[in-house]
């Protein structure tokens, strides 16, 4: 293929997504239980609005739609790229945050420290967020690793099936954990009913804005990391001798990974299923590198969300389907789909 | 099996025929004591739940009260057995017997530690279709058990056909080959119905969001399991499937004993291990679901009540000490998750989730299941 139309092809795959996010944006601020047309919209966001009452109705509605709209951008962005670095560096086409057990991992920490008295504010949720997915990463880590060694008799990395296992193990404990610590302090957890599900409902563009740097550097870590990725693909030796560097390149994946988790859900809960449909999708377009692959990852994921939240609201107003119900739906049909084609060897 | 590998060479002067023989009843004895042993173990279990706790009974008048006698001085002490503790102990009985008879059938006929209901999907589907029917059409009482029955099968009937291999990977999958022996032979469908369970808790928690700004105690029996809603009516549609399904998965589980060897050497005994295992898996999926219907989904008490009564039988697979440990297990989760936290009471099932995990975990780690 001519050098010209590799750059084209990269080029599209990047800019094809950014295109529809966009429009999905403005399509997200601008829909659902007062519609407000395009332009308006796109007055108000510049700032133009000339101040009638009508107008100013519909200015509320923009502006109260952006707190979600911009958590879900950061959201489905942080996921979609965890998903690609947990599949490179595990080498397991499973790797999905809430299917490993990471996210109910964070979301248990998040729980005990409140139930605690910590104070409900970001940086304490954040770092408490973190060290719940950093537990339950290395414990699915190390039973699985052990039920592969039991299995085979040799090391090497865990199997797609044990860590999913494990990974289905924490999840269930710590969401029991979690429901008895909303049982037992309902006061202090009250607002964590709707987040436990994973949703955007909630969310304060401050919080957003703080979290954006932590999940732009983990993103940022992981593109570093992508050419590494491919070596890893490779297995450890063969990796070696291309003079990658396997075991820094996986640290700084699962680090990234989980930082990027953390900061996922501390800004919407647990939303399942998006790091394991993005990656996977994209690859089917066969992507010309792995950089131009997490580039994918980050602005479909953030497509994703978005839709998933517009989809959310507008399909039973005034209720709404929460985004985490919304990826769960539309991600295990591809998962099976997945199964049934073995992409996944088991 | 291991009692045989462990068991030292006796000393000459008896054939090998006798050994086996005195294994074999030795095994059997085994057997009965660990049956008798857990049958006693409930019914203390069961006489603690009722007699000890938040409202003390003492023995005499309880025996009063079912009699229906006034107790003097007294007066709610007929309404709290009667209406709030009696009911718990026998729900939990009956949903503990239910799961873990439905954990040993999904055991044995997949032939894998951890195939069981919870695992699978099928309680959070039973679960999902019981809340679905409630929030769409108000349904509730035999409806209601209907749905989860029906969502239980559902959920069980789906993660098989997705397991089946396909015409083209026919030959590649699996050592068992093609079709249903495909299914019930390989892996995947542990994959597929995690990620089935998962779509099920979605939809319950989404349904719980939209119903519940005002009842959190219905969320709880949904989305965790617990006994706090439980009423003699639900346990009547309980112990009517448990009492229709428990002789006929008892005996499906009998005839299943020659695919412990395998499926290929099984067909060569003259069984049919696809027709038999796919009856099995079908009662086992009533039972979870009726077993959910009641109590909502109890976490992990299928999946552990089967290592467990075969740990207790020495290796040695029976459904009814299955089915008696996990109503041993659930009775005595629901008196500690009621009892042990003063005034708070915890959804039963978030008792068995916390405990349970740990356990799964070990058991994952301890399998030799050839689990990659």
């Amino acid at each position: 293929m001519p050098a010209g139309r590799q750059t084209g092809r990269s080029a599209a795959f990047v800019l094809v997504p950014l295109v529809v996010l966009m429009l999905g944006c403005l399509a997200a601020l601008a829909l659902g239980a007062r519609a407000v047309d395009p332009a308006t919209t796109l007055q108000v966001l510049l700032g133009g609005t000339d101040g009638s009452a009508a107008e100013g109705i519909d200015a509320a509605a923009v502006l109260s739609r952006i707190p979600r709209t911009v958590t879900a951008v950061l959201v489905g962005a942080a996921l979609g790229v965890t998903g690609a670095a947990l599949q490179g560096a595990t080498r397991n086409p499973l790797g999905d945050p809430s299917l490993l057990g990471l996210s109910a991992g964070a979301m248990l920490a998040v729980a005990a420290g409140l139930a605690l008295g910590v104070p409900a504010t970001l940086v304490p949720i954040i770092g408490l967020a973190v060290a719940g997915t950093l537990v339950a990463a290395v414990v699915v880590y190390a039973v699985a690793g052990t039920a592969s060694r039991m299995a085979t008799g040799t090391g090497g990395a865990p199997g797609p099936l044990s860590l999913v296992l494990a990974g289905a193990a924490i999840t269930a404990g710590c969401t029991a954990l979690t429901t008895a610590l909303l049982v037992l302090f309902p006061a202090v957890l009250d607002r964590f009913r709707f987040w436990t599900v994973g949703s955007v409902a909630r969310t304060s563009l401050e919080d957003a804005a703080l979290l954006a740097p932590l999940i732009l550097v983990g993103i940022l870590v992981v593109v570093l990391c992508a050419p590494g990725l491919d070596a890893l693909s490779l297995g450890d030796e063969l990796a070696h001798g291309l003079g990658a560097r396997p075991v820094r390149t996986r640290v700084l994946l699962l680090g990234s990974a989980v930082v990027l988790t953390a900061a996922a859900v501390a800004l919407a809960g647990p939303v399942g299923f998006v790091g394991l449909m993005v990656p996977h999708a994209l690859r089917r377009f066969h992507p010309l590198s792995t950089r131009v692959l997490v580039f994918g990852c980050a602005l479909w994921g953030a497509v994703l969300l978005v839709a998933a939240d517009l989809f959310g609201r507008l399909v039973v107003a005034p209720q709404e389907i929460h985004i985490g119900v919304t990826t769960v739906v539309l991600g295990v049909p591809v998962l099976l789909v997945l199964l049934r084609r073995k992409a996944v060897s088991l | 099996m291991s009692a045989v590998l462990e068991t030292p060479r006796r000393a000459g002067g008896t054939t090998a025929l006798e050994t086996v023989r005195d294994l074999r009843a030795r095994s059997t004895r085994r057997l009965s004591f660990v049956l008798v042993g857990l049958a006693v173990l409930l019914v203390l279990g069961m006489g603690v739940r009722v007699l000890l706790g938040g409202y003390t009974v003492a023995i005499p008048d309880f025996f009063a009260i079912l009699a229906g006698e006034r107790i003097e001085g007294a007066a709610g002490a007929r309404f709290i057995v009667l209406q709030e503790k009696l009911p718990r102990a026998v729900a939990a009985a009956l949903a503990g017997a239910a799961l873990g008879a439905s954990g040993a059938l999904f055991r044995r006929t997949l032939r894998n530690p951890l195939a069981s209901p919870d695992i699978l999907g099928v309680t959070q589907g039973a679960a999902a279709a019981a809340v679905l029917v409630l929030a769409a059409g108000g349904v509730r009482g035999a409806g209601m058990a209907v749905a989860a029955l029906i969502g239980g099968l559902a959920v069980t009937a789906a993660v098989l056909l997705v397991s089946m291999p396909g015409r083209s990977s026919r030959g590649s999958g699996g050592p068992a080959g093609g079709g249903l022996a495909g299914a019930l032979g390989g892996q995947r469908f542990i994959v597929a119905g995690i990620a089935v369970a998962a779509l099920g808790q979605a939809v319950v928690a989404s349904a719980m969001l939209a119903l519940s700004q005002h009842d959190l105690q219905a969320a709880a029996v949904w989305t965790a399991g617990s006994l706090n809603a439980v009423t003699w009516e639900r346990i009547g549609y309980l112990a009517v499937t448990a009492a229709v399904l428990l002789p006929v998965g008892a005996a499906l589980h009998a005839a299943l004993s020659p695919s412990d060897l395998g499926s290929d050497l099984a067909h060569g005994l003259g069984s049919r291990p696809g027709r038999t295992g796919l009856g099995a898996l079908g009662v086992g999926a009533l039972l979870a679901a009726a077993a959910t219907a009641a109590t909502g989904p109890l976490a992990f008490v299928a999946l552990l009540s089967t290592p467990i009564a075969r740990g207790l039988t020495g290796g040695r697979p029976s459904l009814p000490a299955a089915a008696l440990t996990g109503a041993v297990i659930v009775v005595l989760a629901d008196f500690l998750a009621a009892e042990a936290l003063g005034g708070v009471r915890l959804p039963t099932g978030v008792l068995t989730g916390a405990a349970g995990a740990p356990l799964m975990l070990w058991l994952l780690m301890r399998t030799r299941m050839g689990v990659r």
